[in-house]
């Protein structure tokens, strides 16, 4: 991504150079996290625009953060629950969509893997919230599980109950697609 | 055959086999190898739970930010305010500095300058040093208010004149009238 310039802009070009290397490491990112997570497809689009907004706005606290990628996922969860505490009086929701698989080779292997990889996502979009999160923040935002612990303010070893219980809530729900 | 391990020990290593097969840790502890060595059950679980981190990591990849989500970040970066607010101390400092120089340049302008102050001082040193000056006693004070006039040149003969004119006497106290300074007389 190549952000315009514009002798306007509040941002310095440097500031302006970070924040677009962000948006590229970190917009897929945040968007497969708002999705996965709260389910949201339109408004998974505007919080993950707004995420990068609000980090623009408070680029003084953006640049002293150690790790900008958990400050932007920390952004992007609050405006979620910010979203979902107006929408629903803090009901969050429980079977967010699943998007579409990518096309490639061969039509029938790949309308197995379709069929497999939309499984897997309906058995993820199933799972309570609590658990979800964790599947997704490691599985799909690719944290570890000191730093899903601390976004979320939760001890490791519950970051990790969390995860074995989501495993095996998913084992059971997965259990005809895999024949083991 | 070794027997199989009591369930208590495999629940004890369920957390670091979640760590495993998500890929936090490379290599079992001795003590879980040694465990997954004994206990089929647990080496069977690592294995679905391998393979099934694998096929959701497949899943739930994620995928680029859409052009329309990415024109909306440079839409909405660009309508940012053109001038980010200051900092707060920043916006209390500077009404302070522009007070306290106000203050100064009140304070400096309100003082003589040097060149002011040379005429002044010429023009009292030319008073005292005049002959016959009316400023030499107290009556030429009277004198001057008398005639209306503070003119220097006054003479002796006009200051000994004046000098009827006074409920004071040349010889007496200045301040003090006549009457009062004499109380055998009037």
């Amino acid at each position: 991504m190549k952000l315009h310039p514009d002798a306007r802009a509040p941002l310095s070009p440097a500031e302006r150079e970070l924040l677009a290397e962000l948006v590229r490491d970190m917009g897929p990112r945040v968007l497969a996290y708002v999705r996965r997570v709260y389910g949201m497809n339109r408004d998974a689009e505007e919080i993950a625009a707004e995420t990068f907004c609000r980090a623009a706005a408070n680029m003084r606290a953006l640049r002293a953060s150690e790790r900008r990628d958990l400050y932007l996922l920390t952004v992007a969860r609050n405006l979620c629950r910010d979203r979902f505490r107006r929408a629903s009086a803090g009901h969050l929701p429980e079977a967010p969509l699943a998007d579409q698989a990518a096309s490639d080779g061969d039509p029938a292997a790949h309308l197995m893997r379709q069929e497999r990889e939309q499984a897997l996502r309906t058995a993820v979009a199933g799972l309570p919230v609590h658990l979800r999160e964790i599947v997704v923040l490691r599985l799909c935002v690719n944290l570890k599980f000191e730093d899903i612990a601390a976004l979320l303010g939760i001890p490791l070893g519950t970051a990790l109950s969390r995860m074995s219980a989501a495993l095996q809530c998913l084992r059971q729900t997965l259990e005809p697609h895999y024949d083991t | 055959m070794t027997p199989e391990p009591p369930r208590e020990d495999c629940e004890s290593f369920q957390l670091e086999l979640t760590r495993l097969a998500c890929g936090d840790v490379e290599e079992p502890t001795p003590a879980l190898r040694t465990h997954l060595g004994n206990c089929s059950t647990c080496r069977s679980a690592l294995t679905a739970a391998r393979r099934l981190v694998s096929d959701l990591r497949a899943a739930l990849q994620p995928a680029e930010l859409p052009a329309p989500v990415l024109a909306d970040i440079e839409r909405r970066l660009r309508a940012l305010p053109a001038h980010r607010q200051r900092p707060r101390y920043l916006a209390l400092l500077v009404p302070c500095a522009v007070a306290a120089s106000g203050a100064l340049a009140l304070l400096v302008s309100s003082r003589p300058h040097g060149s002011a102050r040379q005429p002044m001082a010429a023009g009292i040193q030319q008073v005292c040093q005049t002959e016959d000056s009316a400023w030499d006693s107290p009556a030429g004070y009277a004198l001057d208010m008398l005639t209306g006039s503070a003119d220097t040149s006054a003479t002796s003969e006009t200051i000994a004149d004046a000098w009827t004119l006074l409920p004071w006497g040349n010889e007496d106290d200045w301040d003090v009238p006549r009457a009062a300074s004499n109380p055998g007389s009037g």
